[in-house]
């Protein structure tokens, strides 16, 4: 960087910052704009206990909710009223069991797909959480990949892993069949620093770039098409952002695990306000995966509030 | 605001020159590196105008005190959550992660920077700013670089090999000696079972800090990487040491974990001093064990074990009276080392036998364990045995059983059994018995536990390390032995006696005067010498009940009841289950609602046994009890002379002689009959003097001891032939008692050999001295042979009809053993070849069922024998005749004719020609026949009517009035049918006969002529 190019881009805002920062001390502040949405219940426990850790959600065509319960290596089923139904895995290696499962994801036809990330593998159920099959995240060079969330595209049925030791996203076949992929570390379009949560929504793939801060938006072939948010602590800005879900109206919803919120965009990528209950923001407990239903319910993982917070939201 | 707007104009202006390329735009400031941690050096936190979505808070109150906001546990979550490196354990399991928000302890040394930084002013390891210990104080991003195998997480110090953790607690790592659980030594193996919760080993499997602890994500206390309760962490590596019940501890040799000791309270100083105990209160590992800062040198024990076992003596407060005694190993042999070589000045007075780990089986064992039938037992005599050290006490070949089943004694006793597995069992009849059920090996005087013993101090019956004191009345004995202890005061119990046995030695006490617990004599631990020659029970009842011995007065003569004898000679089967009348399989229908007391049988060796056993004088005596029926006054079994009822008897033997039935249960009928004296001989009098009236019906005729005979006969004998003849015709004599019922000079013959007959039989055979016998040993036909004299009516055991002097019998009782009417079973059981008469017109039932013999019964009274036979009193000798003579040139004629004439009942069956020629006589060459008659014998009579050589023809010559049909063996149709030449009572058909012998081919029609419905039909050729 020459000389002029370091005063432009250091010195000239620092001088103007302060400028306006000493000018500006009679301006109102800005109020965080906030959206109330009713909060409907808590799934907070499973017949043998509290959650442990849950960390994703998902919901089928038929409402039926799946819970990664992580701390105990399972994935719990509940009716659309929260009310449970079975859980499926436990800790182990074996078929249908799980080691730090993390993302899931429900296609169209049920199937339940669970990203069962320290056995660096997908796999695959019914929706009554019986074994399907299953397949193995591998990097380019064949070293186990880490699983963080599996999304499948109601358009074309292929399946998208996020993948973080070579921050990539990997695409699959219907059947597990790896197909390709795109990205690696680094802060550019097609880049990524921590690929987190992912959905497929209408042909476009979004994808939660953590510690870049920023969704990013991708069609099914990997082109890059825009991202949402960025790097801060205002509202539309994200610290640690770590779920993404689309409403029945296109607005997209991301949460922050740090932050405790959920901000909300408008599908033309706008900030529009941050998921509030009465007057204040709602305060979530690590929020992670989130995802919304055809009843446009929003389902919120609360880490560590161990529960999932389920919301109407209109 | 002018300026504000006037600034914003300049910027809006400048924009061009702010526009960077897009690689330009995407590098990250370092600042914003720096607050992907530092959240709060955003500038957006300092902007007046806006509204961060979290406030500005750069030192929060956290859950462990004031600190910076980027060690905050929020921040730390927000990257290990899963989404970008994964430490959810630490969260999953956050109860035991190391402690945060805590001040350092006094256990604890925080080092300072002055080897690294040489700055000793600062901790290595800072603690947040209330001087607590967080996230912090541990982990630091940034001035590390330990390489990923020395610090994968940040960490502010290396941590090779847990060496992070020994920075603060170095005082945990001393080893053994200092108090601490062994680090850097190597394991054989891992368990994987610890690896899959997270424990980590170093190079080469040597345990370190987090082989135990897992400082985030721990299962237990302590941050233990699996739980700990009942020690199941210690017993991941120490498998072999983990017993978790008592029966796994026996098997393992050692000391037993995670059971609740009824017997052993863990003291308040085990707890003071660092022990644990379970949640119920259980034993575990840490109750004697302490991992950590352990008391020096005392190999991590809460408590140092040195050679006087304190640790152990600590709980085992009664054990450890062994001290002072000859048990001690110092004492006794302080050179005798145990299986790990030491000695006791090495292992301590309670390893020198005990090991608490790694020991021989049950009660872990120190020493090599003994042979014996019983674990327990067997380390008794690990040193109680020949070359042992204790080898001058040893039980000797004759010794109380050990192993058997405590539940054979019937009752609860205080004393303890021993499982199989060598676990203690009381109260319950569960264990078996073993030399500790008597024992106690940590206390010389159970009278006075705390008393010393030293080797070579005498013992007697009251130390010896016995669990009860046990001179004068034998309580110990009688503690398991409660059926034996009304032996006191009893005839047998010698020390009421003035006799030299009870001042030899001493006052030895109630049952050992006959009883040597070790080193007897005999069986039953017999303290004297057994007599010779006789099953071992009685030959030491027979010890003192000889002529000589201290039961001289009461000896059981020549002839005494059977010892050593089988009960199946009787009929009874004895098991487990109890005796039965018949078969185990099939018991005797006619004895279903009978139930015999079983009684004690014994092996050859005088072992109790059900099955199989033999009959000895303790089957009926019970020589520790007076009287079966009720105690006698103290005293008055010591001068009273006994009788059925007491004796030491089993079985109180009233006058219906329960004891004696018990086994003789098929003569308990006699009490019911005229053979009962009581009935109707009341003042007679049996061999030794005794009244019927006053005695067991038995010993009307028998006495079980001093009989006088055979069938330990109680009377005297009258003539006969034999002893049994003669034992009946005591009475049935002219002098006799039964003078009313004597046989008659022509009666059945006696001491006849069954061969002639029929050769083979049923009924009882007897030898001349009236013992049964089979017929090759000499057994021939006597008065018992046909009659039972204990039953009346054999088809009704229990009639009472002949209890009555003056009733007459008949062919069904009359003392019969079987029914002699109406087919004359009884009779055809030896007179086999008779039995075909059953049916054919001589069976008059079939032909004249109204005719009466002599004594004028018909058939159905008498038999069918009995027509024409009768047993006693018959009107002829020959053939014991019951019938009128008919008219006939001789005897056996005139038999016949009694009925084949005019005017008797066979009138229609009477031959033309009803003599042959009297003046023809012949030689009958087939009886000469060297085996005997041949088949078709024609026999000659001489003048007295008998079988002979040369003789006349008559009837009988060619008819066999027994049979219908030489032809066929068969019994008759039922009817009176018409008989031909190959039937008609013949001998033989024609071809041996006598008749062609001298009549050649003309016999038949003279047979036809003289003979049969043809001659009276006028047949043509002789019309």
């Amino acid at each position: 960087m020459d000389y002029r190019n370091r005063f432009l881009g250091t010195t000239l805002p620092i001088v103007a910052f302060l400028l306006l920062l000493f000018s500006g001390g009679g301006a109102a502040k800005q109020v965080i704009p906030l959206g109330k949405v009713a909060h409907l219940f808590d799934i907070q426990s499973a017949p043998d206990g509290p959650l442990s850790l849950p960390s994703d959600v998902a919901v089928a065509s038929d409402n039926r909710v799946y819970i990664v319960d992580g701390g105990h290596h399972r994935v719990l089923a509940y009716g659309p009223d929260g009310e449970f139904l079975f859980s499926f895995g436990k800790r182990g290696r074996a078929e249908a069991e799980f080691m730090w499962p993390l993302g899931i994801d429900v296609d169209k036809a049920g199937l339940v797909y669970v990203a069962d990330k320290e056995n660096h593998r997908i796999q695959v159920f019914d929706r009554d959480g019986q074994y399907q099959f299953g397949f193995a995240v591998n990097n380019k060079d064949g070293t186990p990949g880490v699983p963080i969330d599996v999304a499948v595209s109601a358009k074309t049925g292929l399946i998208f892993v996020t993948e973080n030791t070579q921050h990539r996203i990997l695409v699959f076949d219907t059947d597990g069949t790896k197909l390709g992929g795109w990205g690696k570390q680094g802060v550019k379009q097609r880049e990524f620093r921590y690929p987190g949560s992912i959905i497929v929504q209408d042909g476009d793939v979004y994808i939660v770039d953590i510690l870049n801060t920023t969704i990013k938006i991708f069609d099914e072939r990997g082109q890059y098409q825009y991202e949402v948010g960025e790097w801060g602590v205002l509202p539309g800005q994200f610290y640690r952002p770590k779920g993404v879900a689309i409403d029945s109206q296109g607005s997209i919803y991301v949460t922050d695990s740090y932050m405790d919120v959920v901000e909300v965009f408008d599908k033309g990528y706008k900030f529009t306000h941050v998921l509030a209950s009465g007057r204040q923001k709602h305060k979530f407990h690590a929020p992670a995966g989130i995802a919304i239903d055809g009843r446009d319910r929003l389902y919120v993982a609360e880490m560590l509030g161990n529960k999932v917070s389920v919301f109407k939201l209109r | 605001m002018f300026v504000r707007y006037l600034l914003i104009a300049v910027l809006l202006l400048a924009e061009p020159l702010l526009v960077f390329d897009d690689a330009e735009a995407r590098t990250i400031a370092a600042k914003r590196e720096c607050s992907i941690c530092h959240i709060m050096w955003l500038d957006d936190f300092q902007r007046p105008n806006v509204t961060p979505l979290i406030p500005y808070d750069p030192n929060p109150v956290m859950d462990s005190g004031r600190q910076d906001v980027v060690s905050n546990e929020r921040n730390c979550f927000s990257c290990h959550d899963g989404f970008v490196l994964d430490s959810r354990f630490v969260w999953q399991n956050k109860r035991y992660s190391h402690p945060i928000g805590v001040e350092p302890s006094d256990k604890v040394e925080l080092p300072t920077m002055n080897e690294a930084e040489m700055r000793p002013e600062l901790n290595l390891f800072p603690l947040n700013k209330d001087g607590k210990v967080y996230c912090g104080t541990c982990h630091s991003a940034h001035g590390v670089d330990w390489k990923q195998d020395a610090s994968p997480v940040f960490l502010r110090a290396k941590n090779i090999e847990s060496s992070i953790c020994l920075n603060c607690h170095r005082n945990r790592s001393t080893g053994p000696k200092g108090g601490n659980h062994p680090v850097r030594k190597k394991l054989d193996s891992i368990p994987a079972e610890l690896l899959d919760k997270g424990a980590k080993f170093g190079k080469d499997n040597i345990i370190i800090c987090q082989s135990c602890h897992r400082i985030h994500g721990g299962r237990d206390e302590k941050v233990l990487v699996a739980s700990n309760k009942n020690s199941a962490l210690c017993g991941k590596c120490h498998s072999d040491r983990y017993a978790r019940d008592r029966i796994e501890s026996a098997r393992m040799g050692t000391h037993p974990v995670n059971i609740v000791s009824k017997k052993v309270k863990i003291p308040q100083e085990i707890i003071d001093r660092g022990g644990k105990v379970g949640e119920r209160g259980e034993i575990i590992c840490q109750t004697c064990h302490r991992p950590h800062l352990a008391e020096k040198k005392a190999a991590i024990l809460v408590k140092r074990n040195s050679n006087d076992s304190a640790l152990c003596r600590t709980c085992h407060l009664k054990e450890g009276r062994v001290r002072e005694t000859k048990h001690n190993m110092a004492l006794q042999e302080k050179e005798s080392k145990n299986i790990r070589g030491q000695k006791v000045s090495q292992a301590g007075v309670c390893s020198a036998c005990h090991l608490p780990h790694s020991g021989n089986g049950p009660k872990m064992w120190a020493r090599e364990i003994g042979n014996g039938p019983e674990k327990i037992s067997r380390l008794c005599l690990s040193c109680h045995s020949r070359g042992k050290i204790a080898e001058h006490k040893q039980v000797g070949s004759i010794s109380h059983p050990l192993g058997r089943n405590m539940s054979r004694l019937g009752v609860t006793v205080k004393l303890p059994g021993f499982t199989d597995a060598g676990l203690k069992k009381t109260g319950d009849m569960k264990g078996k018995v073993s030399c500790a059920s008597c024992h106690d090996p940590h206390q010389w005087d159970p009278e006075d536990p705390d008393k010393s013993s030293k080797p070579g101090d005498p013992g007697n019956a009251n130390n010896r390390f016995l669990r009860m004191a046990n001179r004068g009345s034998s309580a110990l004995c009688r503690a398991c032995h409660k059926d034996k202890a009304e032996v006191k005061g009893t005839k047998h119990d010698v020390a009421t006696m003035d006799v030299p046995a009870k001042s030899k030695g001493g006052a030895p006490g109630l049952c050992k005067t006959c009883h040597l617990v070790h080193k007897g004599k005999g069986p039953r631990l017999w303290a004297k010498e057994p007599v010779k020659g006789v099953d071992p029970i009685s030959s030491i009842c027979l010890s003192c009940h000889n002529k000589k011995g201290l039961g001289k007065k009461k000896t059981v003569g020549e002839h005494s009841h059977p010892v050593n004898a089988p009960l199946s000679n009787l009929g009874i089967v004895s098991s487990d289950k109890g005796w039965v009348i018949g078969t185990e399989k099939k018991p005797d229908e006619r004895y279903k609602n009978r139930e015999l007391k079983a009684l004690p049988l014994f092996d050859a060796k005088g072992r109790k046994t059900a099955r199989d056993g033999q009959v000895t004088c303790a089957s009926c005596h019970d020589p520790h009890r007076w009287s079966a029926a009720s105690k006698p006054a103290k005293g008055a079994a010591l001068t009273a002379e006994g009788d059925a009822t007491t004796s030491f008897l089993r079985i109180p033997n009233s006058q219906r002689a329960e004891l004696c039935i018990n086994c003789h249960f098929d003569k308990g009928a006699v009490a019911l009959s005229k053979h009962n004296l009581a009935i109707t001989a009341p003042e007679e009098q049996n061999s030794i003097g005794q009244k019927a009236r006053d005695i067991v019906v038995c010993f009307n005729c028998h006495v079980p001891h001093n009989a006088g005979g055979a069938k330990l006969w109680g009377r005297g004998f009258g003539p006969g032939g034999d002893k049994a003849e003669s034992m009946c015709r005591e009475c049935h004599q002219d002098d006799g008692i039964a003078k009313n019922k004597q046989t008659g000079e022509n009666s059945h013959p006696l001491q006849a050999n069954i061969k002639k007959a029929g050769g083979r039989t049923q009924l009882p055979l007897f030898n001349k001295k009236g013992e049964r016998r089979d017929s090759k040993s000499g057994g021939r036909v006597s008065c018992p042979s046909c009659h039972d004299p204990h039953q009346w009516d054999p088809a009704d055991p229990l009639s009472q009809a002949g209890a009555d002097a003056e009733v007459e019998g008949g062919a069904n009782t009359s003392f019969l053993r079987m029914p002699a009417a109406p087919d004359g079973a009884l009779c055809i059981d030896c007179h086999r070849d008779q039995r075909w008469v059953k049916g054919t017109d001589h069976d008059l039932r079939v032909t004249a069922p109204d005719a009466k013999n002599l004594r004028g019964e018909t058939v159905q009274e008498s038999g069918i024998c009995q027509q024409c036979h009768m047993v006693h009193n018959a009107g002829q000798a020959l053939r014991l005749w019951a019938r009128k003579l008919g008219p006939g040139q001789d005897i056996n004629a005139q038999m016949c004719r009694g009925c084949h004439d005019e005017g008797f009942i066979a009138a229609q069956k009477t031959p033309v020609m009803k003599n042959h020629p009297a003046e023809v006589k012949a030689q009958n060459l087939q009886r000469r026949a060297r085996r005997g008659p041949v088949r078709g014998f024609t026999p000659l009579f001489n003048e007295e009517g008998k079988s002979a050589n040369t003789g006349v023809i008559s009837c009988p010559t060619c008819h066999n009035p027994h049979r219908w049909s030489p032809v066929v063996m068969e019994y008759g149709a039922g009817e009176n049918i018409e008989g031909n030449s190959r039937s008609s009572f013949l001998r033989n058909r024609s071809k041996l006969a006598l008749c062609s012998n001298c009549h050649g081919m003309d016999a038949l029609f003279r047979y036809k002529y003289f003979h049969g419905q043809s001659s009276r039909r006028q047949h043509q050729l002789y019309r």
